[in-house]
C-alpha cells in the first residue's frame, strides 16, 4: 500500500488535535487565500495550458469564486462551529441538549479537470473550516494544474495536515484502498459508483459531485435574443466543459427556427467572425476527450459551427439542429461545445421528455411567462434548478450546490 | 428477484402518479399511522413480547421504547410538517437582487427502510414516518430474526396506509438481497457494521445515497469525582434495558482501579432494586432474542473474571445480568460489540490512558462521561470521536427526537428522528429565478472581455473579508438613508 505512511502520518497529526482549533483553522484558510493572490498568473497561465483556459473565465472561476467561498468561510465560520441548541422535551428540561459540528478526521478530495483549482480548492475550504486534515488528488489529465499545486499548495498549508497526492487511474485506485473519514469526489457517474464500492469497504461517508445531461427548455413566450445569449455563454463558457452547463435543448420547431439567427449572433458578439481567433474560447482539454466529442457531431445536422481543428482541439461553437433521442450527442453528457436541439410538441412533451431520463444536476427553463416556469419546477426533478439564465445558480455562496440519483 | 423487482416496480409507479406529494395526503397517511399504532396497540406489543420476552406494563419497557416514540415522532412531524416543507429562502447578493433564491425540500422517490430486531416495531416505523413526511413511497423490510413482529407488521400496514406505496416485504437473507439489487432513491439501514459495507456496495451500484445506523462498543468513562450511586444506577438502567441488546447501551465501564470495586457494589445494588433477588422471575427482565446469539454472548464470557450474574439458561435464551473485572483490552469480550448483558469493566489509570484507549479503537454510536467536573468532561468529549456524547447519563438521547440520531466511521452515517428524518429523506433542490428583462446587466459577463469589464464584474461580485468593518458601514450608509426619507417625508408633510 503505498499510500499507508502518508494516510498514518496524517492520522497522527488529526489525533494530535492540532487542526480544531478556530486559530488554527482561520490561519490555514489565509494561507489558502495568500496561494489565491500570489499564485494568480501561475494559475491562469497553467489552465491556458490544460485547456485553452481563457484567462476571463480562469480568473472568474478559479481565483473569484474561490475567494467567495474563502471569504463566506472566514466571515462566518465563528458563528458555524456553535454548538445548536435544540428545542427540549419534558425530561430533558433541566438538560443541555446541543448538536455540535465535529471534524471528521482525514478527508480525501479527488479533483476532475474542468476547474482544475476551483473544485479541489473550493472541498478544501470546507475541509479545513471543519478542522479536518486532508488529502488532495488533483486531476492527472489537466496536467499542468496538476504539477503546479503539487509543487506549490505544501508552500502555504501545514504539511502534516494536508497533502497533495499525483496519480492516475491505478495510483488512484490505490489510494481509495485507504481508510479515509471521508471522501468528497467531483467526476463522472461512472468513476462514482466505482469511489463509493471502495468507500463501503470501510464505512466511509461521501459527497459525489457527479454530471449529466442537463436539459434547456426554451418556451415559445420569450425574448429570443436574450434567451440566445444566455444559453449561449453557459453553453460555450470554458467550450462546454462545465458540468451545470446546458446539454441539450427543448424548444417547439418554430422556435428552433428563431432561435438559429439569434443564437448564430450571440455567437458572433462573444467570439467574433473566427472563434479560432477569440482570446475568449477555451478549447478541449485532450485528444481522448476531443475525439469523443468529435464523434458525437454526427447526431441532427450542423446549423452552426462544426468547425475542428484537430491539432489545436478547437471545436467551434456548434448547434445541431433537429437532433433524435437516439442520436449519438443524446446518448452522454457532452462536456464539449455542442448544443443539439431536440424539437418537442408542447411544454408537456418537453417535460415527459425529462422525467422520462436521469435527473440531471440542472434543469434551465426560460420564458416570460413566469407560469411554465413554475410549472417545468414543479414536475421535474434535478439538483438545481435556474429559471431564465443558465450556470448562475452556482454562483452565490449561500445556495448548496449537488445533485440527485 | 422478479417479485421484488414487481414491488419495487409497483411503488415506484405508485410515486411517479405524484399522489404522494401533496401535504394533505402525507397529513392522511401519517394520521392512519396513528390509528393504526393506536388501534393494534396490543397486537403490536404482543408480538414484541414473543419476540424478545418484554413486559407490556409498567417500567421502560416495550411501550415507552417502541410505541411512545413513535406516537411522540409522529406528534412533532403532524405538527411540524407544513414548516419544513415550505420552500426556504437564501440569502442573496447584489446581482441577485431582483432574483429569486431558494432552497426546497423535495421528495426523493422510492425508499428502501431495513430494520433490525432489538426495537423491531420502532426501527422501522420512525423512519417510515420520515419518509411518508417526506413525500416518498417506501418499501419496508422489517427483520427476520423478530418474526413475530414482522409478520404483524406486513399484516397490518397495508390495512391503514397505501398499500402499493408502502408495500412490506418479509424474508431473510436471500429475499434482502434480492431486494438490494433493485434501485431505490435513499436506503436507511438499521444493523450491524458487516451488513452495513454489503448494503452500501449494493447501494454504490446506483448511486443511492445511504443512512447507516449501526453500533459498535460504546464506552463508558467513570471519573473518581462523581456521585457513583447515581451514576451507576444509571448505568444499570442503560446497560441492562432489553436485556443489554441495546445499540447505544454503555457496551463497557472504564474507571480507575480505586473505585472499580465499588462500581460492582453498586450496580449489585441496583440490580437488586430493579428486578429482585430471583432475577429469572422478574417480570421486567427480558431474555435472549435467539439461540444463536445467546451461544455468542457465553462465548464472550470464557476466561473472565466474573464479579457478579454469570447464570444462564439455554431453554429461555436466559442470561443473568453479568459483571466482568479486570478485563484485558485484548480478550474477546472487547473485541465485538457485546449486545448483551454483560459488562466488563476495564480499570484505567489517568485520563490520557482512557482516551487514548478509546481513540484506539472504532468511533462508537455514544459515548457516555460521568463525572462532577466539567473540565474533564470537556477534555474527553474534545478529544473523542462517536455519534453522540451523553453527560452524566446514559440512553437518553435517543428520546429528544430534535436530536439527529446517528454514528460516525464504523458506528454509521446520517442520521434521523423527527425532522432529520424529513431532511434524510428529502432533496434539497437549489432554485434561482429570474426573468428575461433587464438583460443589459448581463454584458459584463459576456465575451469579448475587456479590462473595463473585468474590473466591473470584481466590484459587483467579490465578496470583501469582512472583519466586521463592512456591517458597520452599510448600518451607516442605511442610517443616512433613513434620514434622508425621513427628512423628505416630514418636508412634504410640513408643505402639505
Amino acid at each position: 500500500n503505498p499510500y499507508e505512511g502518508l494516510v498514518s502520518h496524517l492520522r497522527r497529526s488529526w489525533l494530535s488535535g492540532r487542526t480544531r482549533p478556530l486559530e488554527y483553522r482561520v490561519a490555514q484558510l489565509e494561507a489558502l487565500g495568500r496561494f489565491l493572490d500570489e499564485k494568480k498568473d501561475e494559475i491562469l497561465e497553467a489552465t491556458a495550458l490544460d485547456m485553452g483556459k481563457p484567462s476571463f473565465e480562469a480568473y472568474f472561476s478559479e481565483i473569484l469564486l474561490c475567494k467567495n467561498e474563502l471569504h463566506d468561510t472566514l466571515n462566518n465560520l465563528a458563528h458555524w462551529v456553535k454548538d445548536e441548541h435544540v428545542e427540549k422535551n419534558l425530561v430533558t428540561r433541566l438538560d443541555s441538549a446541543f448538536i455540535r459540528r465535529d471534524p471528521y478526521g482525514v478527508v480525501l478530495i479527488i479533483a476532475p479537470w474542468n476547474y482544475p483549482i476551483h473544485l479541489f480548492l473550493v472541498p478544501l475550504i470546507g475541509a479545513i473550516a471543519a478542522g479536518n486534515c486532508a488529502i488532495v488528488k488533483p486531476s492527472e489529465i489537466s496536467n499542468h494544474t496538476e504539477k503546479l499545486v503539487a509543487e506549490t499548495l505544501s508552500c502555504y498549508l501545514d504539511n502534516d495536515c494536508y497533502a497533495v497526492v499525483t496519480a492516475g487511474v491505478e495510483g488512484t485506485t490505490r489510494l481509495l484502498e485507504n481508510k479515509f473519514d471521508y471522501i468528497f469526489f467531483t467526476g463522472s457517474p461512472t468513476v462514482g459508483k466505482i469511489v463509493m464500492q471502495a468507500a463501503a469497504e470501510h464505512l466511509t461517508p461521501l459527497t459525489l459531485e457527479l454530471g449529466g445531461k442537463n436539459p434547456c427548455y426554451v418556451s415559445d413566450a420569450c425574448d429570443v435574443q436574450n434567451v440566445a445569449r444566455r444559453v449561449a455563454w453557459g453553453r460555450f463558457f470554458n467550450a462546454g466543459q462545465t458540468c451545470i452547463a446546458p446539454d441539450y435543448l427543448l424548444c417547439s420547431l418554430e422556435m428552433q427556427e428563431k432561435l438559429m439567427p439569434a443564437l448564430r449572433e450571440a455567437i458572433t458578439e462573444f467570439f467574433g467572425p473566427n472563434p479560432k481567433d477569440s482570446p475568449d474560447f477555451a478549447r478541449i482539454v485532450g485528444d481522448k476527450q476531443f475525439q469523443r466529442v468529435q464523434a458525437l457531431l454526427s447526431s441532427g445536422r450542423v446549423a452552426i459551427g462544426g468547425q475542428m481543428d484537430e491539432e489545436e482541439r478547437y471545436i467551434a461553437p456548434t448547434v445541431l439542429a433537429d437532433v433524435l433521442p437516439s442520436d449519438p450527442a443524446m446518448q452522454e453528457e457532452i462536456f464539449g461545445p455542442v448544443l443539439p436541439i431536440v424539437v418537442v410538441t408542447s411544454m408537456d412533451d418537453a417535460i415527459d421528455f425529462i422525467n422520462a431520463r436521469p435527473r440531471p444536476l440542472a434543469i434551465y427553463a426560460f420564458s416570460c411567462d413566469t407560469k411554465e416556469v413554475n410549472e417545468v419546477l414543479d414536475r421535474t426533478s434535478s439538483g438545481g434548478f435556474c429559471g431564465n439564465d443558465t450556470l448562475t445558480h452556482v454562483t452565490l455562496t449561500s445556495l448548496p450546490f449537488g445533485g440527485i440519483g | 428477484m422478479e417479485r421484488m423487482q414487481q414491488v419495487v416496480g409497483r411503488a415506484r409507479a405508485a410515486f411517479n402518479t405524484g399522489r404522494c406529494r401533496s401535504l394533505e395526503f402525507r397529513m392522511q397517511q401519517l394520521k392512519a399511522l396513528e390509528r393504526m399504532v393506536q388501534e393494534k396497540e396490543q397486537e403490536i406489543l404482543a408480538a414484541i413480547k414473543a419476540d424478545l420476552h418484554k413486559v407490556v406494563m409498567s417500567g421502560p419497557t416495550a411501550y415507552i421504547q417502541e410505541i411512545v416514540t413513535v406516537m411522540v415522532d409522529l406528534a412533532l412531524t403532524k405538527s411540524e410538517l407544513p414548516v419544513w416543507m415550505a420552500p426556504r429562502p437564501m440569502p442573496k447578493g447584489l446581482v441577485e437582487i431582483r432574483d429569486k433564491t431558494y432552497v426546497c425540500p423535495e421528495p426523493l422517490g422510492v425508499v428502501l427502510i431495513i430494520g433490525t430486531w432489538n426495537y423491531p416495531f420502532l426501527v422501522v416505523i420512525q423512519p417510515l414516518i420520515g419518509a411518508i413526511a417526506a413525500g416518498n413511497a417506501a418499501v419496508v423490510k422489517p427483520s427476520e430474526v423478530s418474526e413475530n413482529t414482522a409478520r404483524l407488521v406486513a399484516d397490518i400496514l397495508p390495512q391503514y396506509l397505501d398499500p402499493e406505496l408502502y408495500p412490506v416485504v418479509t424474508g431473510g437473507v436471500p429475499e434482502t438481497t434480492a431486494l438490494l439489487t433493485q434501485r431505490f432513491d435513499h436506503i436507511l439501514y438499521t444493523g450491524n457494521s458487516r451488513v452495513g459495507k454489503i448494503v452500501m456496495a449494493a447501494a454504490a451500484r446506483h448511486l443511492t445515497p445511504v443512512t447507516l445506523e449501526l453500533g459498535g462498543k460504546s464506552p463508558c468513562y467513570i471519573d473518581k469525582d462523581c456521585d457513583l450511586d447515581v451514576a451507576c444506577r444509571r448505568i444499570t438502567w442503560g446497560k441492562y434495558l432489553n436485556c443489554g441488546q441495546t445499540c447505544i447501551a454503555p457496551d463497557y465501564v472504564l474507571c480507575d482501579p480505586s473505585i472499580q470495586g465499588k462500581v460492582v457494589e453498586n450496580i449489585k445494588a441496583t440490580l437488586l432494586e430493579f428486578y429482585g433477588e430471583d432475577v429469572k422471575s422478574s417480570p421486567d427482565y427480558e431474555r435472549i432474542i435467539n439461540k444463536h446469539h445467546f451461544k455468542r454472548i457465553l462465548g464472550l464470557l470464557e476466561g473472565q473474571k466474573i464479579a457478579h450474574g454469570g447464570e444462564t439458561d439455554e431453554a429461555s435464551c436466559f442470561i443473568a445480568p453479568t459483571i466482568l473485572t479486570d478485563v484485558s483490552p485484548e480478550s474477546k469480550v472487547m473485541e465485538e460489540e457485546i449486545f448483551g448483558p454483560v459488562l466488563p469493566i476495564l480499570p484505567v489509570r489517568s485520563v490520557d490512558e482512557a482516551i487514548e484507549f478509546i481513540n484506539r479503537r472504532e468511533k462508537p454510536l455514544a459515548l457516555y462521561v460521568f463525572s462532577n467536573n466539567k473540565k474533564f468532561i470537556k477534555r474527553v468529549v474534545s478529544e473523542t470521536s462517536s455519534g453522540g456524547v451523553v453527560q452524566n447519563d446514559v440512553v437518553m438521547q435517543f428520546l429528544l427526537p430534535t436530536l439527529p440520531f446517528g454514528g460516525v466511521g464504523n458506528s454509521g452515517m446520517g442520521a434521523y428522528h423527527g425532522k432529520h428524518s424529513f431532511e434524510t429523506f428529502s432533496h434539497l433542490r437549489v432554485y434561482l429565478i429570474k426573468d428575461l428583462k433587464m438583460e443589459i446587466l448581463n454584458k459584463f459577463r459576456y465575451p469579448p472581455r475587456t479590462q473595463k469589464k473585468v474590473k466591473l464584474v470584481l466590484f459587483v461580485l467579490l465578496k470583501l473579508y469582512d472583519k466586521g468593518q463592512a456591517r458597520v458601514i452599510l448600518l451607516a450608509l442605511l442610517g443616512i438613508l433613513a434620514a434622508v426619507v425621513a427628512m423628505l417625508h416630514f418636508g412634504s408633510c410640513l408643505s402639505a
